[in-house]
């Protein structure tokens, strides 16, 4: 188990967030969902950071705004955050809260794991 | 006394004064002197008889000195007028006020009305009485001037002047005209009183220091460089619009033209202000200026809109897509289409139609076509079908329902209705936990009735309340995105309520949960 890269899902919407889940685990990724901001940060205090954090930026409660301004003056760029947005502009939405990357909504799950292996975390990285 | 041509004694004394002539030229010169006189002398008897008349005075009176000689004052063929055209009365007759008066009379304007002249001959008469030694009247002496020429100049000024006033008066335009290098106003037109708000029987003293003006931006001018302070003591002309603040405070936006008026010798003489009071058209302009403004903000923000609800949809596109891809994975590994995943399917999709509606249906209301139809319903009812709905689809949630009434019949557009009440219900499921109640309420006054819909959630900011059920086409972008954020059920809602004639509101405090409500008006709403 813990050879298992770990992802951090935040997203609102139940559907998008329980099909990630079973996706990243069939592609033997430990993961941590959280439906908003808040949980999401209420969880970094019982776990250890995750390799990577997939992110939807519209979420009721903490949106993704708020949430990577939080995370990141807590935990500085320990963790790459990849931004997923329904946004026109989503490069742009990624640079705004300083994301490594960003898929663009709807999105295709071989892009999203390409992404994903693009920019998480080698355990051995400090 | 000395001899005439007419054999007849005049007293010198009284035409010229004894000491201005000499007895020896008085005999020599007289005769002559008279004749070339350019006044008009005529000596009557003490009963008003011509007894000498010179030469001029015949010219003047247009009749020969043989015929005048005689002729009493009373005689009808004299014919005067006064100075404004009507004909002088007999007793008014220069000779005959010395007559009755015995004193002299002096600077009397009369005008001799001469057979085939288009106009009196005016003249300038002085009329003196001249006493016997015992102190009766021996005779009156007239004298007169030439002065046509100056009453047709002054009746000539008179008009002009009275064109000038009326065109001044009739002018839209106020016109000041102010001393140099005092500045003291010397005049001002009607329309420069009515625009600087004085009263009409203020006298004019005020200085043009006292002209209080503004610049378009509403800082005051420094007094020297107003226009009309410009133009007198710099002698320059300009054309400016300022604010000009009345004694009674009202604000009026002027065009004002100023140019120095110039003696011959090129000083200045007083300075002439012409000013328009363009409040209403600058007030015009800044209403145009501020609807292109709103238009292009308008369209500004429709776009976003579009962009917003294209936002908006993809959530739902990309669930429905992710769902789909997954279960083609598993069918590629043989895992079976599960019923789960195709009612996630089936709910998806409904709420990607539900969007689409939601978005036909803002199009519609921002274009105005859409109408409700109203019907007898009975509201209770229509409230607790609603509500039942919701608990079907929200595993039970708890949704309490109270009222101050068992039933209501009410004239509403049900289907309009239910739709507003399911946004409402829907948001407060959807913004809030699940461990907490909902309560619906209905409140019936005799004036409205009042359906609210309670929830125990986060609250919303007093900020944000503003613009919940704000129109699209207004506020900034970042409302917009709110706005459809909440799934543009709030600006519909408030938009079927309006039809119905009615009022949506909010009552929220962060941390302590919302109430959304309507009102509908039972006058018109009910039957
Ligand atoms: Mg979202």
């Amino acid at each position: 188990m813990s050879e298992k890269k770990t992802i951090l899902v935040v997203e609102d919407d139940q559907d998008i967030l329980s099909t990630l889940k079973i996706f990243l685990e069939s592609e033997d990724y430990h993961t941590l969902t959280a439906e908003n901001g808040f949980e999401a940060m209420k969880l970094m205090e019982t776990h250890s950071l995750p390799n990577l954090i997939l992110l939807d930026m519209k979420m009721p409660v903490m949106d993704g705004w708020q949430f990577a301004i939080e995370f990141i003056s807590k935990h500085d760029h320990l963790c790459p955050i990849v931004v997923m947005t329904a946004a026109a502009d989503a490069e742009q939405r990624a640079k705004d809260i300083s994301a490594i990357g960003w898929v663009a909504k709807p999105f295709k799950l071989d892009e999203l794991l390409k992404t994903i292996k693009r920019f998480e975390k080698q355990p051995n990285a400090t | 006394m000395v001899a005439n041509p007419y054999g007849y004694k005049i007293n010198l004394k009284i035409i010229f004064g004894t000491k201005l002539v000499s007895k020896s030229y008085m005999k020599v010169e007289l005769h002559s002197l008279l004749e070339n006189l350019s006044v008009g002398v005529v000596v009557h008897d003490s009963t008003t008889a011509i007894l000498f008349a010179n030469q001029m005075a015949s010219n003047l009176l247009g009749i020969s000195r043989e015929e005048m000689k005689g002729k009493f004052s009373t005689d009808p063929s004299w014919k005067f007028v006064n100075e404004n055209g009507s004909p002088l009365p007999i007793n008014e007759f220069p000779v005959n006020r010395v007559c009755i008066s015995k004193r002299e009379f002096k600077n009397q304007i009369l005008g001799i009305i001469i057979p085939n002249q288009d106009h009196p001959t005016w003249v300038l008469c002085h009329a003196y009485p001249e006493f016997k030694t015992n102190q009766e009247l021996s005779q009156i002496v007239v004298n007169f001037t030439d002065v046509t020429k100056e009453i047709q100049l002054r009746e000539k000024t008179s008009e002009l002047n009275a064109l000038f006033q009326a065109a001044m008066d009739q002018s839209q335009a106020g016109i000041v005209i102010a001393d140099a290098p005092s500045g003291n106003i010397k005049y001002i037109n009607q329309a420069g009183r009515l625009i600087r708000g004085l009263n009409q029987d203020l006298k004019i003293n005020e200085n043009i220091s006292h002209w209080q003006k503004y610049y378009l931006n509403g800082t005051p001018y420094p007094v020297n460089k107003m226009p009309l302070h410009r133009a007198i003591y710099e002698g320059k002309k300009s054309i400016e619009e300022f604010i000009l603040k009345s004694p009674n405070q009202k604000e009026k936006v002027m065009m004002g033209n100023a140019a120095p008026i110039l003696k011959p010798d090129g000083s200045i003489m007083a300075g002439i202000l012409i000013f328009l009071d363009i409040t209403e058209r600058h007030q015009l302009e800044k209403d145009l200026i501020k609807a292109r403004e709103e238009s292009e903000n308008a369209t500004h923000l429709k776009s976003h809109f579009l962009d917003v609800a294209a936002h908006e949809l993809r959530t739902p596109v990309t669930a429905f897509s992710l769902l789909l891809q997954l279960t083609q994975r598993n069918l590629d590994h043989g895992i079976p289409v599960d019923s789960k995943t195709l009612s996630r399917l089936n709910a998806q999709s409904d709420r990607i139609a539900k969007l689409v509606i939601d978005l036909l249906d803002v199009s519609r209301l921002e274009h105005g076509i859409v109408k409700i139809k109203l019907e007898v319903t009975e509201l209770v009812e229509l409230i607790t079908e609603c509500m039942e709905d919701f608990k079907l689809r929200s595993n039970n949630r708890t949704i309490e329902f109270s009222k101050n009434a068992s039933t209501l019949m009410i004239n509403i557009d049900r289907v309009r209705i239910y739709q507003v009440i399911s946004n409402l219900l829907d948001n407060a499921i959807k913004y809030t936990l699940e461990s907490t109640p909902i309560e619906i309420g209905l409140e019936i006054n005799p004036e409205k009735v009042r359906v609210s819909v309670k929830d125990y959630g986060a609250g919303i900011s007093e900020k944000a309340q503003k613009n919940l059920f704000g129109a699209i086409t207004r506020g900034t972008g970042e409302e917009v995105e709110h706005t459809v954020g909440l799934g543009l059920g709030l600006y519909i809602s408030r938009k079927m309520i309006e039809l119905h004639g009615g009022t949506i509101g909010i009552e929220s405090k962060l941390g302590k949960g919302s109430t959304f409500y309507f009102d509908l008006p039972r006058k018109t709403a009910e039957i």
